[in-house]
């Protein structure tokens, strides 16, 4: 009889574990992207053949990821007024290489994406990737979103986007919505967005982003919002109202009122303690009465700005601000040339130590009385 | 009459150069990566099904392509202890759409990703990947990609390192080595972070390392780099270290120390004969106020635009020359608005005259002034 303890060496874990590719096309397996979808399981990759599909589809495994063969040239999901994409609860998954579309949204509720990702580290973000994110509405509803983001980890990377109403009655336009939700970190990598809204009369405002919690980071970007507005609705590329982080880069951003609606450029920060660092942006803030502002700190919000360039607009609010190297709208900066010390008794700097700075232009001798 | 019409003579046959196209999954031709390359010729494209590849990789020919048809979320290439993709000698290859990770490195040889390209201008490409390599032992250097020879691209890629000794043997490494010369590493949109918790001094802890040879040329553009450590004396965190030409455009780039080592966030060799930082925000933080945002030595390299924050100085030894970058100065400092005073005492060279400070090329000067500011 034998006896005594099994002694296992080595590696056995499964060598590979296998997902599996379904094809969507008129020729295929699959005709609709939920068709393949509902057949999936976690680790699984759908491939759309070039074509537009006028379906809404829902994720339902999480690690799913859904590519165009094509590009969003010549591969659409849409919906004329109803949610086209919706992750649901579902994290890991991707969406590259699609144009996604509401073209005529009648409801608040008819988004171009929708997720609410249960995942609770970053690495279970969803990736949306060279896409064309579309939401166009001629109606007069409250709110045009195109991307209701309630909660987990988050990522666009080279996306395009357009959002437009063209109803004087209509709503609030914005690409990301979380009022309801609480987003953990939203990752934005080179997109390109434009936000155009008709809307003459509400009070409420136009937003690319609007946030509470987690972090945004948006690098190498454009926002660009142009709003037709004459109430004291206030227009900014990002709206944070409670204790959400952003981190913005290298990006440029835009918000135009043809009215005299409020614009408050980069971000409308809120009253409560919000951080938002702002690096080497270029804001431009302009509205038909002259009020605009660049930026709005709300009373515990802190602003840091490094390095930006404020093409138009002033700041306000009670919070902190803090510019490093951020001129002033129409400073020209300034250079240090040279620093010396004059010559000659008798004048009336004699003996005195200086710098030669050029000030918008200006060369000036500066004196000072000791370096510091 | 012959009216001008061109009748041709030969071969005309239209040609075309075909590759061939391997699957690798479970269910195809191929069920690992490996035996699809060993299978290539040049011009090959090896198509790979989504699933955890738990396997080591060499390209065997030049010029194939190999993808994941699904995407880094879901087609990984992955080693405990190992090195991962080797591109071996091979160029013209391109990996694309993994996430290719080491996840218990124990020597320092187990990259993520090698390349020894033999082609004096080819390059090699990774685009669209998750590189990751963490280690929980006493490792230096351990290396995430690390390129012994020729050109590389890297574009659209996370790269995250992550050390987690935390004993008092020197442990580090570098998240991207570009070695020897003459080669080219450029690099594009890409986010590359590294996290050492070791205590110990000594060694670096880099983001990317250009090292050696004055030929090697580095070229980055958009690019996220952020080392953390938690390094004591002389552990050196580096966003970037290089020895070679250096183009360095709209980027960020910080190295923290949450201890008292000496973060040197941009370092210079004396060997940077050329190169130029465009426009890039430069932070270096430590808590014995001894970091350096640019640490320079007698090589020749301008920075344009751009800024420096967090405590760190700025350090430019004899070649660099700044135009118009910035140090983390408030503006308002610089026009006067915030902190006027009074210099004090009676007799002195300026008694009571009316100053602001004023930071002009990291020296900070009692600017004067007669009245209101």
């Amino acid at each position: 009889m034998l006896k005594g303890t099994l002694d296992i060496k080595g590696d056995l874990r499964p060598k590979s574990v296998a997902g599996t590719v379904r094809y969507v096309g008129a020729n295929c397996a699959y005709t609709t992207i939920q068709s393949a979808i509902t057949a999936s399981s976690a680790g699984d990759t759908i491939l759309v053949a070039p074509g537009t599909y006028t379906e809404a589809i829902t994720y339902s495994v999480d690690n799913l990821t859904i590519k165009a063969i094509g590009s969003y040239v010549d591969t659409i999901i849409t919906q004329a007024a109803a949610t086209t994409v919706d992750f649901s609860t579902m994290s890991n998954c991707v969406l590259e290489g699609f144009t996604v579309s509401v073209t005529a949204a009648d409801g608040d509720a008819d988004y171009t994406l929708y997720g609410n990702n249960d995942g609770t580290t970053s690495d279970t973000a969803n990736i949306i990737k060279s896409c064309k994110l579309v939401h166009t509405s001629t109606a007069d509803i409250s709110q045009n979103i195109c991307a209701e983001i309630l909660d987990g980890y988050w990522e666009f990377r080279d996306c395009k986007i357009v959002v437009s109403n063209t109803n004087a009655s209509g709503g609030q336009c914005f690409f990301m919505e979380s009022y309801s939700g609480t987003p953990d970190g939203i990752k934005v990598y080179n997109c390109d967005f434009d936000i155009d809204n008709s809307e003459t009369g509400s009070a409420l405002g136009d937003f690319c982003f609007q946030i509470k919690t987690g972090t945004l980071d948006i690098w190498n970007s454009k926002i660009d919002i142009q709003s037709a507005n004459t109430s004291t609705s206030e227009n900014a590329a990002i709206l944070n109202y409670s204790t959400g982080t952003i981190n913005i880069y290298n990006s440029s951003v835009r918000v135009v009122s043809s009215g005299s609606a409020s614009t408050y450029g980069i971000a409308w920060l809120g009253a409560a303690a919000s951080i938002c660092n702002s690096y080497n942006n270029s804001i431009n803030s302009d509205n038909s009465d002259g009020d605009e502002k660049w930026i709005n700190i709300g009373a515990t919000a802190t602003f840091n700005s490094y390095g930006d360039t404020v093409i138009s607009g002033v700041s306000s609010g009670a919070g902190t601000i803090n510019l490093y190297n951020t001129p002033k709208a129409g400073d020209v900066g300034y250079q240090c040339v040279s620093s010396g010390t004059t010559g000659g008794s008798g004048s009336a700097a004699s003996g005195k130590n200086y710098v030669n700075v050029v000030i918008n232009g200006t060369t000036r001798k500066l004196f000072y009385d000791t370096a510091a | 009459m012959d009216h001008g019409i061109v009748k041709a003579s030969g071969n005309v046959t239209l040609k075309s150069i075909a590759g061939t196209v391997r699957y690798v999954g479970p269910s195809c031709t191929y069920t690992t990566i490996q035996s699809a390359l060993t299978a290539c010729v040049a011009g090959d494209t090896v198509l790979v099904m989504p699933g955890t590849y738990t396997e080591a990789i060499t390209f065997a020919v030049d010029n194939v392509t190999l993808k994941a048809v699904g995407d880094y979320t879901n087609t990984i290439i992955t080693q405990a202890s190992a090195q991962v993709v080797s591109f071996s000698t091979m160029s013209g290859c391109v990996v694309e759409g993994f996430t290719v990770s080491v996840t218990a490195a124990d020597g320092t040889t187990d990259y993520v990703i090698y390349s020894n390209n033999d082609d004096a201008t080819a390059y090699n490409y990774v685009k669209n990947c998750k590189v990751t390599f963490a280690s929980s032992v006493a490792l230096y250097p351990l290396v995430g990609i690390y390129i012994n020879d020729g050109n590389m691209e890297l574009r659209d890629c996370i790269v995250t390192g992550t050390m987690t000794y935390a004993g008092t043997t020197s442990s580090g490494g570098f998240c991207i080595l570009n070695k020897v010369t003459p080669s080219i590493l450029d690099i594009w949109d890409c986010n590359i972070t590294m996290n050492n918790s070791t205590t110990d001094g000594d060694v670096y802890s880099v983001g990317i390392y250009n090292a050696y040879a004055s030929a090697s040329t580095l070229n980055l553009w958009n690019t996220y780099i952020s080392i953390n450590v938690a390094g004591k004396t002389n552990h050196e965190a580096k966003a970037v270290f290089t020895y070679g030409p250096t183009y360095i455009y709209n980027s960020y780039l910080e190295a923290i120390d949450s201890d008292t080592g000496k973060p040197r966030c941009v370092y210079l060799g004396n060997e940077v004969l050329a190169g130029g930082i465009y426009n890039t925000t430069i932070k270096a933080t430590s808590t014995d106020n001894d970091a350096e945002c640019v640490y320079a030595g007698t090589g020749i390299l301008g920075i344009y635009g751009g800024q420096l924050l967090g405590d760190g100085v700025y350090n430019p030894g004899t070649g660099v020359t700044a135009y118009g970058l910035l140090l983390k100065t408030s503006i308002n400092a610089g026009y006067g608005v915030v902190s006027p005073a009074t210099t004090g005492g009676s007799g002195t060279a300026g008694s009571g005259n009316q100053y602001f400070p004023m930071t002009v090329n990291g020296i900070t000067y009692k600017i004067l002034h007669d009245g209101t500011v």
